[in-house]
Formats: structure tokens, sequence, C-alpha cells
């Protein structure tokens, strides 16, 4: 198919299967961006809560008046050669979630790749479909605890103590929302399976 | 979803081969349709046929569809 013809009539699994490959492809460098400096680097930026920063805590500096540096927030830090369990939680602080979006984005390419070959409503797309929902929501729940709990102790790895990380439970609403889609998702193919069946039963 | 169906109709397709002289292959060939579709046919368990597939089998078997098929009366 010429350009303009794919422009006019795009085959949309297609351009899912381009786009998953090259994000994978993005993601990939990233995380190797993202590791190399942690392994082979002097020093790493950890997030601490302000007040565990003396003088920092409603400070305003060079910011407006009645502009200061929020009390209840965070603040980063930059550690100097740090030890191996600082830099074992920097990894977590992260990591979970990359693999767990590489894992599922390598599974739908799969998904994808199957489904522009053959017939999409086999009962094998299905259960691929639903291998990738509970690798979303249970992936997604134990990387977020990971990361949370390996965020806190990095916290109180480079302070006096002072536990401190926000409590951020959007990724907790996102994977729920992304495992139940994709659950949602195999059970429209399903049905899909169910009326080619059908079909096929028809002389 | 749409309901099981238990049909009533009884294929006729064994009496018009041997009227015809014809091997269920052989029809299954010239009607172009599989040998285990022709089969699920005869023995009653196919669910739906469609018209085009009606047409050739009437056409092979020069018959029309009430010589093929007929519907038993309620138990």
């Amino acid at each position: 198919m010429g350009f303009i013809e794919r422009l006019r009539k795009p085959d949309w699994l297609q351009e899912m299967q381009t786009t998953l490959t090259f994000v994978l492809v993005v993601i990939a460098v990233l995380g190797g961006l993202t590791v190399i400096p942690l392994v082979t680097g002097d020093s790493l930026v950890a997030q601490v809560p302000t007040r565990a920063v003396a003088g920092v805590a409603g400070a305003s500096g060079d910011l407006r008046p009645g502009v200061v540096i929020d009390p209840h927030g965070t603040v980063d830090v930059l550690v100097r050669n740090p030890d191996a369990g600082q830099v074992v939680d920097k990894a977590l602080i992260s990591m979970p979630t990359y693999l767990v979006t590489v894992t599922v984005l390598v599974l739908l390419l799969g998904v994808l790749r199957r489904a522009r070959r053959d017939n999409p409503f086999l009962p094998a797309t299905v259960r691929r479909l639903r291998v990738i929902a509970v690798v979303v929501l249970v992936g997604g729940q134990l990387a977020f605890t990971i990361e949370t709990v390996a965020a806190m102790d990095l916290s109180a790895r480079v302070t006096n103590k002072h536990m401190g990380t926000i409590f951020d439970v959007t990724p907790v609403g996102i994977w729920l929302l992304l495992g139940f889609g994709f659950f949602a998702i195999a059970e429209v193919v399903n049905r899909g399976r169910a009326m080619r069946a059908e079909l096929d039963s028809v002389i | 979803m749409p309901p099981e169906d238990n049909h009533r109709v009884d294929v006729h397709l064994d009496k018009l081969l041997t009227k015809r002289g014809l091997t269920l292959t052989e029809l299954a060939d010239r009607v172009g349709i599989t040998l285990a579709n022709l089969s699920v046919l005869k023995n009653g368990r196919a669910r739906a046929i469609r018209f085009s597939t009606l047409t050739a089998l009437c056409h092979e078997l020069e018959c029309q569809p009430g010589d093929l098929f007929t519907v038993r009366p309620p138990t």
C-alpha cells in the first residue's frame, strides 16, 4: 500500500504495532540511561521531606513575596558516594514500573502481531489479553508498593530517620483502570470469538 | 448471545445423493464446500445454511429446498 493510500485507509493494527515497537525502543534506551549512571555514577538524587533540611521549610530565597518552600513537601537532595543500600533503593524507585510497562508492551505487541497475521478472534487471543490484565493489575500494585517502600527507605537512609515521600495513590487507580480495561477488551474479543464460532457453523 | 437452537429439521441428503448417483465427496467438490461441512449438514448438526450453498446444492441435486429439508412436527 502506498503512503497516500495508507494515510487514507490506515491499518490501525499496523499503526499500533509500529508505535509500540518504537515506544519499546525508546523505553529501552531511557531505561539504559537511568540504570547506567546508577551503576557507574558517584552520586544520586533522593527526595526527602523539606523539614529534614534545616532552613529550607518555609524559606523563600529568590521566590516572590508570599511564596515559600512547602514545609509539608519534599526536596531533591544529591547523595554523594551512595552506599549499596541507597543505590538499590534508588533503582527500586523506578525499575518496577519500568519492568511492568515493558512486560505489558511486549505481550501486547505479541497479541497485535498474531491478530494481524491470523484470525484475531481465537481463544488464545482472549487468554493473552487476560494475562496482560493480570500483569497490569498485580504487577502494577506490586510495583507501586515496592517503589513507595523504596522511596521511604531511601529518604530514611539519607536523613536522620525522617521518612518522607508524597504518598500519591494515583498510580494505584491508573493500574486498576488499565487492568480492568484489558479485562474488558478481552471480554469483547471473547464475544467476537463466540460470534465467529457461530458463523463458522453456518454451512 | 443467541439461545441454543434445537431444531426439528430433517436433512434428506442421503436419499438425494443416491437418486443422483453422487457421493458426498463429489457433491462437496461440485458445490464448493468442504466434505466436513457437508457431513455436518447431512447429520443434522448444522445451525444454518447460506442461501448460496442451498442454491448450489439444489442445482447439483436437481431439487427444491423442500426436497432437501423437512421440519418435523413438535413432539
